[in-house]
């Protein structure tokens, strides 16, 4: 099916938002390659003139990103594994097993999700202050549990509720015991639901702001996103930095996105920006 | 002692959810209760909290800062969910006509979902720049381009373009699942009745979506309600209130002012707007 005077609106309509999703992307790439006073230069430049890495030497070597990298990487692994280990637990017991209030404790769960992370920023820097757990990978990790923790359990619940019993009733009948069927048959069963969920844990993690910015000030834990926030003051504005550690922050989530688009509806359906 | 299987599975079950109800309790709702205790104690500086009632609400009240940066939200929560809605509409729709590079298309409609939000707010940040920013670049062929990012009639404007931009990929992705569950023959009837496209959508697909744009109404009016990051870097909620919504409000006096009681008061206010919107939101989910 070529180009028709039917299909015609719909291409110019997706070629139009296709610039308008695509183009800040494009800007973020091709602005990180240029060079210091082509930020400055008036009419702006579309392509950098002369294309330049510097950028990124700057960031990497001699203003140690590496280090907010680690950062970043350390609280995003520690708080996926934990979220995705527990709620992959809880959700299979809250969508195999009935105990009294089971169904209010799931729709309690539910309900946290949808707590305003703004509300639990201040009490969550007082409790961190008064533990003397500022500025520790811990403080952050335990921050992004709150919006990840939720997020699992719903994501790996909705996945048990339509994963079929038969496995499970077979290996019990064979003498399997509970914790046998459930290492041997539903892990294995749910590991590519566990990854997903794992990916989209991570993502949010990594991308994450406003707790990162409270609740860390040094390089001992200081984030990706908070390092970047910091090159552009009220007073200056450090864009070639800027840009080229927004290209590093930027890719791996990306690149982790396109693997993961056969579950990019379902995961972001159930769960809204984390922001 | 020999338990029965029923009771055996009922404790297995509740073993399994225990360590993650434990995390949620002291994590989030540990807080909670902290925040509700904050809210009825005055905080001085250097001095122990003092019990103070419903004051801190009251004074809240009287505040007109509160109106203003009240104001402020709705405005930016009902701009934002108009034109997000109406673009994801008009994607979703585009997007789910069976057309060569339709894949490709939703993928590149989709990224933006996944940027470091940071990042897309400095893009942003850059793109405006009053003095060498590409966006009033090209408006002054046309007009002249008023400052985006200091002008007091324009910063709040300038903030929800960028929540925009952020939150079309995800309401596209819902209307687009919608649009994808709908029962295909009643389009082919409509088709061999040469209805037209503007009948079909206002007959057909419209009256069909409907559930499905509530939900995506519902959570884009929720997230909304929570934005933080782009009015905090884009524009700190200046110049003065100009952009200053609740949670920006909230965020200043408890952590620049220290007025960690009227903060918490605010925060309570906010959570109960936000959880109540979402209690609608699970009403219709579970239907």
């Amino acid at each position: 099916m070529g180009i028709s005077k039917r299909t015609l609106p719909i291409y110019l309509s997706l070629m139009f938002a296709s610039i308008y999703t695509a183009f800040p992307l494009y800007w973020l790439f091709s602005s990180a390659l240029k060079s210091l006073p082509e930020y400055l230069q008036v009419p702006p430049l579309i392509f950098p003139l002369h294309p330049t890495l510097e950028n990124f030497a700057q960031v990497l070597f001699a203003e140690n990103l590496t280090i907010y990298f680690w950062n970043s990487a350390y609280i995003a692994s520690v708080s996926t594994i934990i979220s995705v280990m527990l709620g992959s637990l809880s959700g299979y017991g809250f969508s195999r097993f009935k105990f009294p209030l089971s169904n209010y404790l799931f729709l309690f769960i539910l309900v946290t999700r949808m707590i305003p992370f703004t509300s639990l920023v201040i009490p969550f820097f007082l409790l961190m202050r008064n533990y003397g757990l500022l500025d520790t990978h811990i403080a952050v990790i335990l921050a992004h549990l709150t919006f990840q923790l939720p997020y699992a359990v719903w994501m790996m619940a909705s996945f048990f509720q339509e994963m079929p019993q038969e496995y499970e009733e077979a290996a019990w009948l064979d003498g399997c015991s509970r914790i046998g069927v459930l290492f041997r048959i539903v892990i294995p069963i749910a590991s590519p639901a566990m990854i997903a969920t794992s990916i989209f844990c991570f993502i949010w993690s990594w991308n994450e702001f406003v707790f990162a910015v409270t609740l860390t000030q040094s390089t001992l834990s200081k984030t990706l996103p908070v390092r970047i926030y910091e090159w552009i003051t009220p007073y200056y504005s450090l864009w070639g930095p800027m840009f080229a550690s927004g290209v590093l922050a930027s890719l791996p989530v990306l690149l982790l996105s396109l693997a993961l688009q056969k579950y990019f509806a379902k995961g972001l359906l159930l769960g809204t920006r984390y922001r | 002692m020999k338990l029965k299987i029923q009771t055996k599975n009922k404790i297995f079950g509740f073993t399994l959810v225990l360590p993650t109800l434990i995390f949620i309790f002291t994590i989030i709702v540990y807080p909670l209760i902290m925040l509700l205790t904050m809210s009825v104690y005055h905080y001085e500086s250097l001095k122990n909290p003092v019990f103070c009632g419903l004051e801190n609400y009251i004074e809240l009240l009287k505040d007109p800062i509160i109106l203003l940066v009240l104001k402020n939200t709705l405005i930016y929560v009902g701009i934002t969910v108009l034109f997000t809605l109406l673009i994801g509409l008009g994607m979703a729709l585009a997007l789910n006509s069976n057309i060569r590079g339709r894949s490709l298309f939703r993928i590149i409609l989709l990224l933006p979902a996944m940027l470091p939000s940071v990042v897309t707010i400095l893009i942003f940040f850059n793109l405006f720049h009053p003095r060498y920013g590409l966006i009033p670049y090209v408006l002054s062929f046309f007009i002249t381009p008023p400052s985006f990012l200091v002008d007091v009639n324009y910063t709040l404007y300038t903030c929800t373009f960028v929540s925009i931009w952020e939150s079309i990929p995800f309401v596209m992705l819902v209307l687009l699942a919608g649009l994808e569950s709908l029962p295909r023959e009643i389009f082919e009837a409509a088709k061999i009745d040469r209805a037209s496209f503007s009948q079909t959508l206002k007959y057909i697909t419209l009256p069909l979506l409907k559930p499905t744009i509530l939900v995506a109404l519902l959570i884009v009016t929720m997230d909304t309600f929570m934005v933080f990051s782009v009015p905090y870097i884009l524009t700190q909620g200046g110049p003065g209130y100009a952009s200053e919504t609740i949670t920006i409000h909230l965020y200043k006096i408890s952590l620049f002012f220290f007025q960690f009681g009227k903060g918490a008061a605010l925060a309570v206010i906010h959570t109960i707007i936000v959880l109540s919107i979402s209690l609608i939101y699970l009403k219709i989910l579970r239907r």
